[in-house]
């Protein structure tokens, strides 16, 4: 569950079983442990469809006040009408490099969004938050307040939550050794069956073995870490989770040095890695040998460290990267620097093709494009950070200090609607009208769903030449007749790629729960006509059912098989020329069914 | 276990909404099946050896030594503890072990159909008795068994003087499976079926002589069949009279040794796809002669007419132009089944009153197809096998509970047909069900909580207004 998106649906449905009422981003799942804070409440923006409805207040007979209530809405609707729905139609522009229609105006991204969730932020997971999270980043904004730092956040906890847990385990077992050793050290009276007792009044967890511990990611130098810390007296702070350590920045190798053995490999020097990583796993090993007896020999640690940054600095050298060197270190000063790190620094990446050049620094969030380079953090990183090893106090490094002037930070992001969504809010719904990207001029629906259909190959067909080359069975066709399908049923289907389905269906949207069921398109040809021509289907192996079910499985949701018979080109074409693509949708029949293991051993 | 870094979610048992109906387990629940044993049934009918039911734990999982003594004597006590059981002496009581003998042409030339038809074969309540498979029953029972309480066949409807008249006859897939758990013995006739069942005029002169010399010539009427023999006999080619396929027998001997209850199923009925009657009553044709005042939609969008809506229920309906499906309790399609995606047994959770005459209808319905010989099913095929099952709707009480029952609703479905998936022996049941996503229409939802809120705000306006007109 760490590594991959999945973390975007909840461990389970145990965690709240209002879900359905009660708002939860997407992909946010707060353990009752954490203390992040809710998110806010979608507000009453959030519509269905981005139309508005003016609904009669109900008049009830024992309230005579309801009655003017009654009169009152109907009079002022039928003396002020309001604008016909859908009242505002939104820009956006195909982009035929994406595939996708861009949406620029902050306006209409809120309201797509909000109101039918149709499609994502371009720099975001969905909800386009880019440039709160930047300013939240940059410390403008209160942290923590849009998904992906809640989720980010979350991780962070559950990573150290494993690591307490790992810690009380290793403890217990050691407390399990000390005793059984006591007990070998008196005289044995007392027979075996006697210890068995005595030993498992305590019933601590499974024993793990140190060894399990060495094939946590990065936990031997965790480990070494952590009793470092304990053996310093500056133990104001929490000890940070092993991935954390991971995270750190390639730039920090400076203070990397300090620490030595820590946090040695993510150096850029492949040069370098060979001798310190040898050291590391030599000085880890160390330590934690001398750690489940209690004790870190001081002396043996520092120096080793010395020598770890020595053998760091001699193998840069040749590259031309003069790291600044903190002669005096020892651990009351590099503990506190490590500590604030990770939420100090970002990660950039720095690439020196000569020492003339300048350097380029590029920011973990920025959007790539590579002549600009945020100018918010200076690029003589070499000295800054040298100097933010210098600060003796813990606290002052791990805060950000947020200058004063209003950060003028640009919105770089830009919401992009797939184009089954732009085809359903133009051709369903009339409030959104996609312009040509040269001439911005409308795109008439028409001409729209031929350059959808046409773009739903790779390479895009050419239609100029012929519209022969169309089928009812383009990928656009058949993936927009189950999206509407579902859109017209009320749900809100969203791409579902990232669990290896082709849409996700959600209730009433991913504001408020998450969504149970992921959905595979499968064409059918069951037609006569397709018969005749004997035109295959594609063949979809029970393996790869499986895999799909399992998957699904793993993230408490449902899979659900969607199969669109599709009509044969003459009865197609046909209805297209009577009627349209609205009639030509109606020859396209959609056909659900619900797929899940059965397990022998739980239904008898 | 708890240093592993991938944290499964699967690890604790969900309480969730859906774990109320019984056989609607939660996915995640499902993957715990695949365990290791859980000894402690078996400790239970093993009262000599003290084990005690705590010692044999599951879940945590001790991973390589740490040498504390602690652990030792954990490992230790599991060891005994499934010693104790594995030692168990394990008795085959002559009441459960029974002979039978092979006569793959007994029932050759028998017409299972046209003794479906027969009207004897109802029953005293006038129910049909469970189809019989007589053409493919090749072993005969000798003597009463345990097996033969839901095992086996008798063929009604014989002569007096037909030898071995009320016995019952196995099928493939049952003789094996006996033969396999250990509790019958197949022998290879070297007689007729004449001389070894004799019928019923000569059968007490014959039976007291064999009694006589039972010793002598216990070989002179055939010899016992090994397993290897049992197996080459039995099992066949799909479709072959007698014989059974492997994937079939190995998913029989799956649900039967998981306790179910399985008996083959028919062949499939061809229902007659009910044609849509014309229109009968005079209304009906007037109406079919006035063309739809519906406006038709316009042909490029967009469907929904510009205009204010009170409620969402008539935007929707403008939007709703895809043809669905709709779940009836007549069968949707006139695709028929077609071998191997056709109902091949019947199921009964081992719960309730159950014999193999008396049953009350399935509680699942089975397809048995090989993993690498075809393909996930493709519209016709899923269609036609889902079509032959019953509806089987959720229980109506989850309709009360709203929509927090919306996904258990929806995957449990109106029909439902299990297909096994059989790759060299390893099963995988499969479940599909036919979807109601008509049925849970989402937009009703939305006007409720808005309409609701519009309200209280055009309540507020309201009484202000009236405020200040009154102020005036």
């Amino acid at each position: 569950m760490a590594n991959f998106e999945v973390t975007a649906t909840p461990p389970a449905g145990r965690a709240t079983g209002q879900a359905v009422t009660s708002p939860v981003s997407e992909a946010v799942d707060v353990p009752a442990s954490a203390t992040a804070p809710r998110p806010a409440k979608p507000t009453s923006t959030y519509l269905p469809v981005p139309v508005r409805t003016f609904p009669l207040p109900s008049f009830y007979p024992n309230n005579p006040v309801s009655l003017l209530h009654l009169a009152y809405a109907w009079l002022s609707q039928v003396f002020f009408p309001p604008a016909a729905e859908p009242s505002v139609v939104h820009i956006g522009i195909w982009d035929p490099e994406t595939r996708s229609v861009r949406v620029d105006d902050p306006k209409s991204i809120r309201v797509l969004w909000e109101q039918g969730f149709f499609g994502k932020g371009s720099l975001s997971r969905s909800e386009p938050n880019w440039l709160k999270r930047e300013l939240s980043r940059r410390g403008a904004a209160k942290p923590m307040s849009v998904s992906e730092q809640r989720t980010e956040s979350r991780r962070e906890a559950r990573r150290v939550a494993k690591w307490e847990r790992a810690k009380a385990e290793l403890e217990a077992l050691e407390q399990q050794r000390l005793e059984e050793a006591g007990l070998h050290a008196k005289p044995t009276e007392e027979d075996r069956g006697e210890i068995v007792v005595v030993s498992q009044r305590h019933e601590p967890k499974a024993p793990v073995g140190p060894a399990e511990l060495l094939a946590l990611p990065n936990s031997l130098a965790s480990l070494v870490l952590r009793h470092a810390l304990t053996s310093t007296p500056l133990e104001t702070k929490p000890p940070v989770g092993p991935a954390e350590l991971l995270a750190l920045p390639n730039s920090l190798v400076p203070k990397c040095d300090q620490r030595g053995p820590a946090t040695a490999s993510p150096q850029p020097n492949g040069l370098a890695n060979n001798g310190a990583s040898q050291l590391s796993n030599g000085h880890a090993l160390h330590g934690l040998t001398n750690g489940v007896s209690g004790h870190v020999p001081k002396a043996s640690a520092s120096h080793e460290n010395k020598h770890a940054s020595q053998l760091n600095g001699a193998t840069n050298q040749p590259n031309g990267v003069l790291p600044p060197r903190s002669e005096g270190s020892n651990d009351s000063e590099s503990v506190p620097a490590l500590n604030g790190a990770p939420t100090k620094l970002a990660r950039r990446k720095s690439v020196r093709f000569s020492p003339t050049v300048e350097s380029t620094t590029f920011q973990h969030h920025d959007p790539p494009s590579p002549g600009h380079s945020s100018g918010s953090r200076p690029r003589t990183t070499c000295t800054v950070t040298a100097d933010e090893v210098a600060s003796p106090a813990p606290e002052s490094t791990s805060q950000v200090s947020v200058p004063e002037v209003p950060l003028e930070v640009q919105n770089k992001e830009h919401y992009q609607l797939a184009p089954i969504e732009a085809f359903f809010l133009v051709f369903a719904l009339g409030s959104l009208s996609v312009v040509d990207p040269v001439t911005l001029a409308p795109i008439p629906t028409e001409s729209l769903l031929t350059l959808f259909r046409a773009y739903s190959y790779f390479p895009p067909l050419d239609t100029n030449a012929s519209l022969a080359c169309l089928r009812p069975q383009d990928p656009f066709l058949v993936e927009y007749a189950v999206y509407h399908h579902f859109r017209s049923l009320g749900w809100v289907p969203r791409h579902g790629i990232k669990f290896g389905v082709d849409l996700l269906l959600y209730e009433r949207g991913p504001a408020w729960n998450h969504s149970h069921l992921g959905a595979i398109i499968l064409p059918s040809f069951s037609h006569q006509l397709w018969k005749e021509v004997d035109h295959q289907e594609p063949k979809r192996t029970w393996s790869w059912l499986m895999g799909v079910n399992r998957v699904l499985a793993h993230v408490l949701k449902g899979l659900v098989l969607v199969y669109v018979d599709i009509p044969p080109p003459s009865v197609f074409e046909r209805a297209m020329e009577k009627g349209g693509i609205s009639a030509a949708l109606k020859e396209y029949t959609v056909r659900e069914v619900m797929v899940r293991r059965f397990s022998v051993n739980r239904n008898r | 276990m708890s240093l592993d870094d991938y944290d499964t979610p699967t690890a604790a048992p969900v309480a969730g909404p859906s774990t109320e109906g019984g056989e609607e387990g939660l996915t995640a629940e499902e993957a715990l099946e695949d365990e290791t044993q859980d000894f402690r049934m078996f400790s239970k009918f093993n009262k000599s050896a003290h084990v005690s039911a705590q010692t044999i734990r599951k879940g945590e999982k001790d991973f390589e030594q740490v040498g504390t003594r602690k652990q030792e004597d954990a490992l230790e006590q599991s060891r005994q503890a499934m010693h104790d059981v594995l030692s168990y002496t394990r008795v085959h009581h002559p009441n459960n072990w029974t002979r039978a003998w092979y006569f793959p042409d007994w029932w050759a030339d028998w017409n299972d159909d046209g003794d479906d038809q027969r009207p004897e074969k109802l029953g005293e309540s006038g129910e049909r008795k469970p189809y019989a498979h007589v053409r493919d029953r090749v072993v005969l029972l000798e003597g009463p068994s345990v097996a033969s309480n839901n095992l086996g066949r008798t063929p009604t409807g014989q002569p007096k003087d037909r030898p071995a008249r009320g016995m019952d006859w196995l099928l493939p897939e049952e003789a094996l499976f006996l033969v396999e758990r250990g509790s019958l013995d197949l022998w290879w006739p070297t007689r007729g079926i004449e001389d070894i069942f004799p019928a019923a005029g000569q059968s007490k002169k014959d039976r007291g002589g064999d009694d006589a010399d039972n010793d002598e010539d216990e070989y002179e009427m055939g010899f016992p069949l090994s397993l290897q023999a049992a197996y080459s006999l039995l099992i066949g080619e799909d479709g072959e009279r007698g014989k059974i396929s492997l994937q079939k027998f190995q998913v029989f001997s799956n649900l039967k040794r998981a306790g179910y209850n399985v008996l083959r199923a028919p062949p499939p009925q061809r229902q007659p796809f009910p044609e849509s009657p014309p229109p009968t009553t005079l209304w009906q044709w007037f109406s079919s002669l006035i063309p739809s005042l519906e406006r038709q939609p316009r042909p490029f969008g967009p469907l929904l007419q510009p205009g204010i809506y009170r409620s969402y229920v008539p935007i929707y309906r403008q939007l709703a132009i895809i043809p669905r499906h709709q779940p009836s309790p007549e069968p949707s399609s006139r695709w028929g089944m077609k071998d191997p995606f056709a109902i091949h047994y019947h199921i009964w959770k081992a719960a309730g009153k159950w014999s193999k005459l008396r049953h009350p209808p399935p509680d699942f319905y089975l397809a048995v197809v090989d993993a690498q010989e075809t393909d996930v099913p493709s519209l016709e095929e899923i269609t036609a096998l889902v079509d032959a099952t019953p509806p089987a709707p959720h229980k109506p009480e989850w309709r009360a509970m709203g929509p927090r029952m919306l996904a258990p609703r929806l995957k449990h479905g109106y029909r439902h047909v299990l297909v096994a998936v059989v790759d060299h022996g390893i099963i995988n049941y499969m479940r599909f069900a036919e979807g109601t996503f008509v049925d849970e229409p989402q937009f009703e939802r939305m006007d409720g909580s808005i309409t609701e809120r519009e309200a209280a705000r055009l309540l507020a306006a309201a009484a202000a207004a009236a405020g200040d007109w009154l102020a005036k």
